[in-house]
């Protein structure tokens, strides 16, 4: 790798960096946009909701007043403007029904969801792996096919029930980690495992046919030649060069990993993002469901921003040849 | 309470015969609705321990002033006390805070002379100026109650007029009020804890009650702590002095195979709002479960008299007629709850039973008296007009509300009235309820007074149709609004109940249930007359 010369490339990567960051604004606006329209466009009232049939007992003058209270008696573009002038400075309002802030809030369902998904995704890439490689590396026909079966299964099977099935099995049969309120590693082993599942099916189909096709590549024949071994040769070579599409495609497993959150927490009795955004949709919590959306719509974007910028490490062609200019 | 999804399958475990024993009394008591204890009630209670009772909702807010939530209700009934108590049994209202009280003949004045030796777990005394800071916060427009301020509707203000006497004044008669204030939503709190704000009642609240909140994580647990030296308990409650459990751990686990899964596996010591088929599996796996009938409306259904050809008595009573309630509770819910036999569950004071008997026949006879006859599809027409009902009901339903709509379909078009099903988001329903948009409608409404026909079913507020417009019921619960005199109440509510059954204004279908599932080693579950599980007397064998 020494044609390319580093001073130039850390050049480009930074204008890539300011010209994706750039765009990220531009997509984040669109996203709270978005998110403000959606919840505007939830059919129903949110005072009338909150006060559930509960409002027969309140008097209009009092419903009146709740409405002023969580401005929503403005007109729509000037709630609007001010959603959008308040984000800017971070600001995400309070929440209607406890009247705490929303990033209060966020911050603190945030370090759940987040080692959560972290450990779901370190999860998902090292089952993925392993069943990858060792597909590679078995001469067993039966254990060939169960791993080539395995992925799919992993991808197709909904998140409630391998839930489900996990606690059924490992917490009340066996009884080694609680169902509920467990906290530290014992508490996040098996929601995270529920969710690694997509990512690892992903991870695993991609890395096998990359493997598959690198077989026959010249390198691996040089590296078989020099007498390199069968684990070495997939380890230290073909991996690193199938490694690309995976870990973009791991990247793009975020979205869903986060749909599979609110499912997960709702199961395991967990607080975060997804319970968060789940019981602000039901009570028609307009700041708290636009302010999630905000931070998970940032996420996604800082996601593909780190992918894009990790594969400029990985693999120099990215930005020798210059895609980013 | 969440939907039933699906039985789990999960393994039996040891059966014990003691504990089999005991489901097995559950199970014949809860018949007559009279479950309301644990097994062992004769053992000398045992101070101390933990309980762990997984409950599906979290209450968002744990403040009862603020929240409308069921949720908030089961964490605040053990941190704060109200003025006055209401007996399970009896619905007899019975002093707590308030030694003695009395009312002016329209019911627009209360006065209450409170006991002296109440405290607040924060030290402060529970006098009259902490009770009138309460309700005057309550009705604070900044305080944005969802609920309990409803119950002061009118309030004109409290007034002091000694250490612990003080006058409630109303603008309009509250008949409601006296009940209302038994319950936690109108529980007195300490003046001291809202300096911080309403938002920070939402995490913490502070009350004269047997516990305190030590510990609230969102979406997570309550944990609530024993506060020594209580000494105030009402007489509604089987002993006196300090609660018997050290900890209340209130786990919030909204799905229903994990909260039986956790009892089943010893996780928890006792989980909330098993739905009727995890009920029956727990039995057969030799747990407890308690049943209570929650006080207020039953689950029914309306037909909208105001809507045109729905205007017709007959119409309606030969939809109730073949509305087959006892194949609604016996398929979906195995008979856990129990068919309505009044537009109020039998728990509500006030209740009086109003049945209309299922006849297919006879309502097919309504019908053609009617002039409706049926077309080549089977459904009744009448110049050129379908006899069909929309009914937009909440979406996800809990209590497999959803399923009973598709059954209720079923038996209506037996007789050829065509349902139209119209599952929507809970804001569109609610939008529909209140702006008179609807044909076919249904609500349950958890209130231990009778008074809760007039609030919820006539309610014009705002210029709103009520949801029964009927000047003979209007005029019946008018009466019933008006005065505190029992026998006049219960002639009115009884009138009331009456007139909705004749003139199908309601079809009950089933009275909303509590189901308990508890180990071997919870004693004393009992409820409160609202129909929620209270912990005060409860107590863990060894």
């Amino acid at each position: 790798m020494s044609w390319a010369r580093s001073g130039d490339r850390s050049g480009i990567r930074s204008t890539m960096v300011r010209r994706r960051l750039l765009s990220a604004v531009t997509v984040l606006i669109g996203v709270v946009t978005v998110a403000f329209a959606v919840v505007h466009l939830i059919p129903g009232d949110p005072v009338q909701t909150m006060l559930g049939t509960g409002g027969a007992f309140v008097d209009p003058a009092q419903e009146a007043a709740l409405r002023h209270e969580l401005r929503l008696d403005r007109s729509l573009p000037d709630q609007y403007f001010a959603f959008l002038a308040s984000a800017a400075r971070g600001d995400f309002g309070t929440s209607f029904q406890t009247g705490e802030p929303v990033t209060r809030l966020i911050a603190e369902a945030a370090p759940a969801s987040l080692s959560l998904a972290g450990a779901a995704l370190l999860l998902g890439a090292l089952i993925g792996t392993a069943i990858a490689v060792l597909s590679r590396l078995t001469d067993s026909r039966v254990l060939g096919s169960v791993l080539a079966v395995l992925p799919v299964l992993a991808m197709s099977l909904p998140a409630y029930w391998v839930a489900a099935v996990l606690l059924q099995f490992f917490s009340f049969r066996l009884g080694l980690v609680p169902a509920l309120g467990g906290t530290g590693i014992r508490g996040l082993i098996l929601p995270a495992l529920t969710m690694s599942l997509p990512t690892a099916g992903v991870v695993a189909q991609v890395l096998a046919s990359g493997l598959r096709a690198a077989e026959h590549e010249s390198y691996v024949l040089m590296a078989r030649a020099k007498g390199a071994t069968r684990a070495r040769v997939v380890w230290r070579h073909m991996l690193r060069n199938t490694a690309l599409p995976a870990i973009t495609l791991t990247g793009t497993t975020v979205g869903s990993l986060l749909g599979a959150a609110v499912v997960t927490e709702t199961i395991f009795g967990r607080p975060g993002l997804g319970r968060l955004i789940i019981t602000s949709l039901n009570a028609h919590d307009y700041p708290v469901i636009q302010g999630v959306a905000a931070v998970l719509g940032a996420t996604m974007i800082l996601i593909s921003l780190l992918v894009d910028l990790l594969f400029t490490y990985l693999d120099p062609r990215v930005v020798s040849t210059a895609v980013w200019r | 309470m969440a939907q039933d999804l699906t039985d789990r399958g999960i393994i039996p475990l040891r059966i014990r015969a003691l504990a089999l024993l005991t489901a097995t009394t559950v199970i014949l008591t809860g018949c007559t609705g009279q479950a309301e204890r644990g097994g062992g009630d004769s053992a000398t209670p045992r101070a101390g321990g933990t309980l762990t009772f997984a409950t599906d909702s979290d209450p968002g807010c744990l403040d009862p002033h603020q929240s409308p939530a069921a949720a908030a209700l089961l964490t605040g009934r053990g941190v704060v006390d109200s003025l006055v108590a209401q007996d399970p049994k009896t619905g007899d209202v019975v002093p707590w805070l308030a030694e003695s009280w009395t009312t002016d003949e329209r019911a627009t004045t209360y006065t209450f002379k409170l006991r002296g030796d109440a405290t607040f777990s924060d030290g402060s005394p529970v006098d009259a100026a902490a009770v009138k800071a309460n309700f005057d916060r309550i009705v604070a427009p900044t305080t944005k109650s969802l609920l309990a301020a409803g119950f002061l509707a009118g309030y004109t203000g409290t007034t002091v007029t000694a250490d612990r006497t003080l006058e409630v004044r109303f603008g309009q008669p509250n008949a409601g009020f006296l009940q209302a204030a038994t319950t936690a939503f109108l529980g007195i709190q300490s003046p001291g804890s809202f300096a911080a704000g309403p938002p920070a009642s939402c995490r913490k609240i502070v009350g004269s009650g047997p516990f305190t909140v030590t510990e609230y994580i969102p979406q997570q647990r309550v944990t609530l702590a024993r506060r020594a030296g209580y000494r105030w308990a009402p007489r509604t409650a089987a002993h006196q002095g300090d609660a018997f459990l050290e900890k209340v751990v209130l786990s919030i686990a909204p799905d229903n195979g994990v909260r039986s899964g956790s009892l089943r596996s010893g996780q928890v010591e006792a989980v909330g709002n098993v739905t009727p088929r995890d009920a029956v599996a727990l039995e057969k796996a030799g747990f407890d479960v308690q049943r209570r009938e929650q006080a207020g409306i039953a689950y029914s259904l309306f037909v909208n008299s105001a809507k045109e050809p729905w205007t017709d008595a007959r119409l309606r009573q030969a939809v109730a007629k073949a509305i087959d309630s006892a194949e609604v509770v016996k398929t979906l819910y195995q008979d856990k709850y129990a068919r309505a036999t009044s537009v109020l569950t039998p728990t509500t004071p006030g209740y009086r039973a109003s049945e209309t008997s299922t006849s297919v026949a006879e309502a097919t006879g309504l019908l053609d008296a009617a002039g409706w006859q049926a077309g080549s599809d089977g459904i009744r027409s009448k110049d050129g007009k379908r006899l069909s009902l929309r009914w937009t009901y909440v979406s996800p339903a809990r209590e497999q509300r959803d399923l009973l709509a598709q059954l209720v379909q079923q038996q209506l078009r037996k007789v050829g009235v065509e349902v139209l099903l119209d599952p929507a988001p809970a804001g569109d329903v609610i939008r529909r309820q209140t702006s008179g948009d609807w044909q076919l409608n249904d609500i349950s409404f958890l209130r231990a007074d009778a008074d809760v026909l007039r609030t919820v079913l006539q309610s014009s507020a705002g210029g709103r149709p009520p949801m029964v417009p009927d000047s003979a019921l209007a005029a019946a619960l008018a009466e019933g609004a008006g005065t505190l005199e029992p026998d006049v109440r219960k002639a009115s509510y009884a009138r009331a109940q009456q007139r909705i059954a004749e003139e199908a204004l309601a079809i009950p279908i089933y009275n909303p249930t509590y189901l308990m599932g508890t180990s071997d080693r919870v004693r004393a579950a009992t409820f409160d007359a609202q129909g929620l599980p209270q912990f005060y007397d409860t107590w863990l064998d060894r």
